[in-house]
């Protein structure tokens, strides 16, 4: 940096913080000046006109609006106390392994093979892909939910359990799709988790896919 | 004390005006930065962060008790990223070619192909190395959406109104470093 001018003043003279003349002094040295102190220059400028197109904080009505549509929430709560919460097990229905089975069936596909489960239930009915990966010995797993009412909403969270602690959870998108990737091969819980009800798949083997 | 995730959803659960406030300074900075990171403006964001946190009371007797909040928050908002940035018709006119230039200006390497998400996300980057006081100030001062006065900046920070000069300098240098290595 030239010995001349500081990082201060050139910080000072790009965001017009300095008079006319001082401004015009600072501009003669940079004019001259070294390699270091015309890259700095450049970096300064670049930086403020990125910065002024960019915003990192929210702005303060948002927060403002959440603490009124807070308040509102937990009044109308209070009025409508929840109803009962319901836990519904779902049961198989479908399963694609099971039908080859029955027909003397192997999968002799190269390709890495996949199993399709269906269950059915009060809350809704849900459709799982259990796909093997080529590369490890962990599966994928994606699934779609068809809710009822009591399972309804925006968004349903989706947890995978194994002997009761949470290993993964995630939520819906708008089809009500959802998928876990590399998964270990065990035995899990499946719980989908909608406004008044969760519907529980238990157990969900996934030690093999055929 | 920060309560822990058990503690807060229970709290949300009563109707806690407190919990409310103190989950919304934990995560609405993360909520806002996500959708940024997707290229979307800052509009655009505030909306997303701001849906996030109204699906949390839509959603919060669907929660498990030991449910990881920041990690069912950022899903929603990744998701909800993600169809806004579908949904939008994004002018591209110049636009990449004038991100390109100005990250590879302030030192990013390989910075033929950015977009102005990954441009936000790697400034974003840049100022989370520069330490927590340096990091407040820049964000205070170039990067808050209130664009505060010099003043104001100082009171939010505690700061004494004549130090925000040279310290800016110093914060802003340490920053011109940081990219140019990352």
């Amino acid at each position: 940096m030239s010995e001349q001018i500081s990082f201060e003043r050139l910080v000072d003279w790009i965001e017009g913080r300095l008079s006319p003349q001082e401004s015009a002094e600072v501009a003669s040295i940079v004019e001259n000046a070294d390699v270091e102190t015309q890259d700095a220059v450049a970096w300064l400028r670049t930086f403020n006109r990125v910065s002024q197109q960019t915003t990192l904080l929210p702005p303060e009505r948002m927060r403002q609006q959440l603490v009124a549509h807070f308040a509102n929430w937990a009044a109308e709560r209070k009025r409508n106390q929840p109803g009962l919460w319901q836990r519904i097990q779902a049961a198989l229905t479908f399963d694609s392994g099971s039908q080859l089975a029955l027909v003397g069936a192997r999968n002799t596909s190269l390709e890495t093979s996949q199993r399709q489960l269906i269950y059915s239930s009060e809350g809704g009915d849900i459709t799982l892909f259990i796909q093997e990966r080529p590369y490890d010995t962990h599966l994928d797993l994606n699934g779609q939910i068809f809710p009822t009412s009591a399972t309804s909403g925006d968004i349903l969270t989706v947890q995978l359990l194994a002997d009761g602690e949470e290993v993964e959870a995630t939520v819906t998108d708008e089809l009500f799709e959802f998928a876990f990737t590399a998964v270990p091969r065990q035995s899990y819980t499946l719980i989908i988790r909608g406004h008044q009800a969760e519907i529980v798949i238990t157990p969900l083997d996934l030690t093999q896919t055929s | 004390m920060e309560k822990n995730d058990h503690t807060l959803i229970q709290a949300l659960r009563r109707g806690d005006s407190q919990a409310w406030e103190e989950i919304l300074t934990q995560y609405e900075r993360l909520l806002f930065y996500i959708p940024l990171k997707y290229g979307l403006s800052r509009e655009d964001a505030a909306d997303v962060a701001q849906y996030c946190f109204i699906q949390l009371t839509q959603n919060i007797d669907s929660l498990r008790d030991d449910s990881n909040l920041g990690g069912w928050l950022s899903t929603v908002a990744q998701r909800q990223s993600w169809r806004v940035m579908q949904r939008r018709q994004r002018e591209r006119t110049g636009e990449a070619e004038n991100v390109a230039e100005d990250t590879a200006v302030l030192g990013k390497a390989d910075a033929e192909f950015v977009s102005r998400g990954e441009m936000v996300a790697w400034l974003h980057d840049g100022l989370s190395h520069i330490g927590e006081r340096c990091r407040d100030l820049l964000m205070a001062l170039y990067l808050d959406w209130e664009q505060p006065a010099y003043e104001q900046v100082a009171q939010k920070l505690d700061l004494s109104l004549g130090s925000i000069g040279p310290l800016r300098a110093r914060c802003l240098q340490r920053l011109k470093e940081v990219l140019g290595n990352i």
